[in-house]
């Protein structure tokens, strides 16, 4: 169990800053993601934490210890990695063995002549049954004995898995670690790994670049573009409170609607064409606008494309003199709107979102100017 | 796939001209030394005298040749552990470090480059007993100074240290492509999973994933350690005593100085078997391994 602090984290390559002074403090237990797209130096900061990378400045605190000077073998923190990183030489109960033979076990008795010294037959024996018994934990017994290049990429997902949790860190690190499995397996390893959050009670750092995943796990999420943190929050308070115009758009698929506006008088915004310097954005979900008889709109448009999923309809709606498609959800049960229909949208202006011209979010109640 | 009679003529003429130019170049010649070997053929003779198993029968009564093949198999036995072992060290030494990195690999592999004839002649006067670099080195520290290339005793150990020289940059450029292979995210892996020091990455990571590569390099080199013969030719001549005698020059004393074609034939036909033994333990490896290196 280990509460961990990132206390104002910079990372430098050359003259690119890759993490601006991040801050982030973790409960013992807690399901966090790192979430962010490519680039955004989440990973960095995982492998910071992890002590696999150095970094400029700040500090990283285990359970309130400094720890910056620590190898990574003696933060007691697993990692699960992308690319899996099986040592394909080596089976499946070999692998899983690895962290504990290299904590347990001298050099001598790892080597050869470790073979026949009978001190390390009985560690081998004690290993062994901790091995069997994560095993079984993810019911990965029948594949003991096969390589990492027999496997399915699900499997090997759960060999890694399983390789971190056999000596029982105190938190664990993944990176990424469903995006090489397709999308069915993926859903599936999201429950997994949740209920193993659960039933371990340990510390998870989870980075990721799909929404989806952090918004399905974890207990909060800390959103990250171009090396800055932008919002910590519980998934509902990120999905509706963004404190960010660029988190609003990040997270949630589909993506947010945004439109420029002007701020007329008191809360009373008006639409305008996007793209103007120094913009105020109003920003809309597409389950908060509702489509509406084309009079009775705030704004109107024409249907451009009509998106059905089944469980939802999601109607694109272009709208003259607001550059970007406005997307408005719908129950696919309903009246169903056809293509080049002109329909009206009205937004509820309790869900709406105003986020000032340096992005972040314009506190206070808003309604929006009908537009003729 | 089943193709037309067209669609085989075609096939079969553009293959001729590779499968020609084989058969002339590589099978002919080998098939003439296996000839030779069983006849009492001189450079000049006009006709083939067939002697059955004499040349063979001859060789293994004759000192010199079994003396010939201990010496090969002697500086193979030194050679090939020591270009092995110290082409490894090397590969790891520079893959450790990221400047300079295309320098070292140069300079190493500038020996494998140069000819070792005219190297050869840099090492003659290094070697030189009153005004070589190494006697002068060593009187320096006190050291007795040796007689390098004229005492029967260290000579063919000098050769075979001249030979790691030459042929170790070769392997460490091999082992280099071999460790550029293994993943970056194994050795963070191996770092997680608590290993302690070098040694622990190095046996559990590197060495077992360098396998295939280690098998290639060590056969490689056992091969061209088998067929050396510059420095042989430049610094000794076989001597003293027959002491660097090695089969290669061997060969080329019977065939080209004693113009004893047939002898020097045989001599092949025992180098080529060699060969051909040691390849065949590639291949064995390659098969239990399931893929080649």
């Amino acid at each position: 169990m280990a509460a961990l602090n990132i206390q104002a984290v910079a990372k430098r390559f050359g003259e690119t800053d890759v993490l601006k002074r991040i801050d982030l403090d973790i409960r013992d237990g807690e399901f966090i993601s790192l979430v962010g797209p490519s680039g955004c130096g989440k990973s960095t900061l995982l492998r910071i934490v992890a002590g696999l990378e150095q970094q400029t400045e700040g500090h990283i605190l285990l359970d309130g210890r400094k720890v910056d000077a620590m190898r990574p073998r003696d933060r007691d923190l697993a990692m699960v990695f992308q690319s899996y990183a099986l040592y394909p030489h080596l089976t499946v109960a070999e692998n899983i063995a690895v962290p504990l033979t290299m904590r347990r076990m001298s050099t001598l008795q790892r080597s050869l002549i470790g073979k026949i010294v009978p001190s390390a037959s009985e560690r081998r024996r004690e290993i062994a049954g901790e091995v069997a018994k994560v095993c079984d934990a993810l019911s990965i017994n029948a594949l003991k004995d096969r390589k990492p290049a027999a496997l399915s990429g699900g499997q090997r997902q759960r060999v890694a898995l399983a390789r971190a949790m056999v000596r029982k860190p105190s938190g664990f690190l993944m990176d990424e670690p469903l995006s090489n499995l397709d999308a069915k397996m993926r859903v599936q390893a999201r429950s997994e790994i949740a209920a193993l959050h659960r039933q371990l009670d340990s510390t998870f750092i989870y980075v990721t670049h799909d929404q989806a995943e952090a918004m399905t796990m974890s207990d909060r999420i800390a959103v990250m573009i171009g090396g800055e943190l932008l919002q910590v929050d519980t998934p509902d308070q990120i999905y509706q409170m963004p404190q960010d115009l660029r988190v609003a758009e990040f997270i949630g698929s589909p993506k947010i609607n945004v439109a420029a506006v002007t701020l007329r008088e008191a809360g009373l915004l008006s639409l305008t064409a996007r793209g103007t310097t120094n913009a105020i954005h109003a920003a809309f979900r597409p389950e908060a606008a509702r489509l509406t008889a084309e009079s009775e709109g705030i704004f109107c448009g024409i249907v451009h494309h009509v998106e059905n999923l089944g469980s939802d309809l999601f109607v694109q709606v272009k709208a003259e003199g607001i550059v970007d498609m406005v997307v408005v959800r719908t129950d696919p049960a309903g009246q169903r709107p056809a293509l080049r229909d002109r329909v009206g949208v009205t937004i509820d202006e309790t869900r709406l979102h105003v986020f000032r011209a340096d992005n972040r979010r314009m506190p206070g109640t808003f309604r929006l100017e009908r537009r003729r | 796939m089943t193709l037309s009679a067209s669609q085989n003529r075609a096939g079969l003429a553009l293959m001729a001209p590779a499968a020609m130019l084989a058969v002339i170049f590589l099978l002919l010649p080998l098939l003439a030394i296996f000839v030779l070997a069983f006849t009492d053929y001189q450079l000049g003779d006009r006709t083939l005298h067939f002697i059955g198993f004499d040349n063979f029968r001859e060789l293994a009564d004759e000192p010199i040749f079994w003396t010939s093949l201990g010496n090969t198999l002697l500086y193979s036995a030194v050679v090939v552990p020591g270009s092995v072992t110290l082409g490894l060290v090397s590969a790891l030494l520079i893959d450790a470090r990221t400047s300079l990195r295309s320098f070292y690999r140069t300079v190493f592999f500038l020996p494998v480059m140069a000819s070792l004839l005219a190297m050869a002649v840099v090492w003659e006067f290094m070697l030189h007993p009153s005004f070589g670099i190494v006697n002068t080195a060593l009187k320096a520290i006190g050291l007795a100074p040796h007689n390098w290339l004229k005492d029967g005793d260290i000579a063919l150990y000098v050769l075979a240290v001249i030979g790691i020289w030459q042929s170790f940059g070769f392997n460490m450029v091999l082992f280099m492509a071999g460790l550029s292979a293994i993943p970056r995210d194994l050795y963070d892996a191996a770092e997680i999973d608590g290993a302690p020091n070098a040694w622990a990455r190095f046996s559990l990571i590197t060495w077992p994933l360098l396998a295939p590569v280690t098998v290639f390099v060590s056969i490689t080199a056992m091969i061209r350690s088998f067929q050396v013969f510059d420095t042989v030719h430049a610094l000794t001549q076989g001597g003293p005593s027959k002491s660097t005698e090695v089969l290669l020059y061997t060969i080329y004393a019977e065939g080209f100085e004693f113009f004893r074609s047939g002898r020097a034939a045989a001599i092949t036909v025992v180098f080529i078997a060699l060969v051909v033994a040691v390849s065949l333990m590639r291949f064995v490896s390659f098969k239990k391994n399931g893929k080649p290196a």
